[in-house]
């Protein structure tokens, strides 16, 4: 299905305005807003779900969060096998991007982990980094139920959130070390 | 509706905490960067106003919007400028036939800057600088694009602030701390010589700019120097 550009302009200024207050952001608003984020990058890439994994400060790859149990599932296959798309795009820094799981010769044992969960098919992967001065601190992966070559307006459109995915985490982390208050007067 | 897992995130706060979170440079480099994707442009860039009162490059997404920033900070006009001195969003659909800023058009062109949307920057409600996006084409920019880079900067503000606030500013925070220090008299004098001119704010802001640089004063200076005597000051003989 072609993009609606229209929608996913609206969407992704719609998300990124709501990042902005004067105040900075707090964790119970950046926990609602990356859950935002993903429920709109599912819908308007139209895709059957997406996750997001963030590097913690031992380097280890853990779930964020996923907008569907399906897309909960591919991250933890992931994580069980030590592989996956995910796994690859944090650490080569790098847009992963899988037609189809069953026919990956690298990831065949996450293909072999979701296999034996049919109530939560996933076939096509597509991971695009995360990054936080100019690096890779996590990734934003979407999933489809079947296989399907990913285009370039997808992957563009999935890098664009994963843009304000970072500027949200940016946020977050500037107001954690943030004491006092501005001058403005 | 997705679930997120707040003990998760906590770990990758702490982790980006202790990861360079004092370089501001960085942090607003991606803020610029993340915009062209998002306003799906050729590129995009900061300028943030000094002590001179002009406009300075700060950061960009790729050459040629550093060179539509410095265009502007030598020119003193452009689309940009217009949009930091009115305070309100300014953009041009296509500079091939676009006269309003003669010095700064054929540089565009030439370095494949078409259409402009320029929004200020502010700080605590006063505009501090510019954050543009251009396209390599004419392209008519919509209000709703207009209002969405608009609050596109308030990230920025969010960040500026932030990291003002916390002391790690660097450079950047003398500044701002200018912008936001003179911003009074300054705005109190464009408005004088608007209405002693008949003029419009550019032409007046582009005055008080010429006389602070032909004599080498700040543009603060000038200002209040217009608002106690009511004329600008003449050189020193």
């Amino acid at each position: 299905m072609p993009l609606d550009q229209h929608a996913l302009t609206e969407s992704l200024h719609a998300l990124s305005a709501s990042a902005a207050t004067s105040e900075g952001i707090g964790a119970p608003d950046l926990v609602d807003r990356l859950g935002q984020v993903l429920t709109a990058a599912r819908d308007l890439i139209h895709v059957d779900g997406t996750g997001l994994m963030l590097l913690d400060t031992e380097d280890e790859l853990r779930i964020a969060g996923t907008s569907d149990p399906a897309a909960t599932a591919l991250e933890q296959a992931q994580l069980v096998a030590g592989t996956g798309p995910g796994v690859d795009c944090v650490r080569e820094d790098r847009t992963v991007a899988v037609d189809d799981l069953a026919d990956s010769a690298d990831y065949a044992a996450v293909w072999e982990s979701l296999a034996a969960d049919p109530g939560n098919p996933v076939r096509a992967v597509l991971s695009v980094p995360v990054r936080v001065g100019g690096v890779a601190v996590g990734t934003l992966n979407a999933m489809l139920s079947r296989a399907e070559p990913w285009s370039t307006e997808r992957i563009r459109a999935a890098e664009a959130y994963a843009g304000i995915i970072a500027v949200l985490l940016r946020l977050g982390a500037a107001q954690r070390t943030s004491t006092s208050r501005l001058r403005l007067d | 509706m997705s679930t997120l897992d707040p003990a998760v995130l906590a770990a990758s706060l702490r982790r980006l905490g202790d990861l360079e979170e004092h370089d501001i440079a960085t942090a607003v480099g991606e803020v610029i960067h993340a915009a062209v994707d998002l306003f799906q442009v050729d590129g995009s860039g900061l300028m943030i106003v000094d002590a001179q009162h002009d406009l300075r490059y700060v950061a960009s997404s790729n050459r040629q919007s550093e060179v539509m920033e410095r265009v502007q900070s030598t020119a003193g006009e452009g689309p940009c400028v217009a949009a930091f001195v009115t305070d309100g969003v300014v953009h041009t659909d296509d500079l091939n036939t676009d006269e309003r800023w003669p010095l700064i058009r054929e540089p565009f062109l030439r370095n494949g800057v078409v259409s402009v949307l320029g929004a200020p920057v502010r700080l605590g409600g006063a505009p501090v600088g510019t954050l543009d996006v251009f396209r390599n084409r004419p392209y008519a920019w919509s209000e709703a694009e207009a209002a969405a880079l608009e609050r596109y900067t308030d990230i920025l503000e969010s960040m500026l602030a932030t990291a003002l606030a916390a002391h790690q500013a660097g450079e950047l925070a003398g500044q701002l701390q200018y912008a936001l220090d003179y911003r009074v008299v300054i705005e109190r004098a464009v408005g004088y010589l608007m209405a002693q001119r008949s003029t419009g704010p550019d032409e007046a802001f582009s005055l008080l700019r010429s006389t602070a640089r032909n004599q080498r004063r700040k543009v603060a200076d000038v200002a209040a120097h217009l608002l106690e005597h009511g004329t600008l000051p003449k050189p020193p003989a």
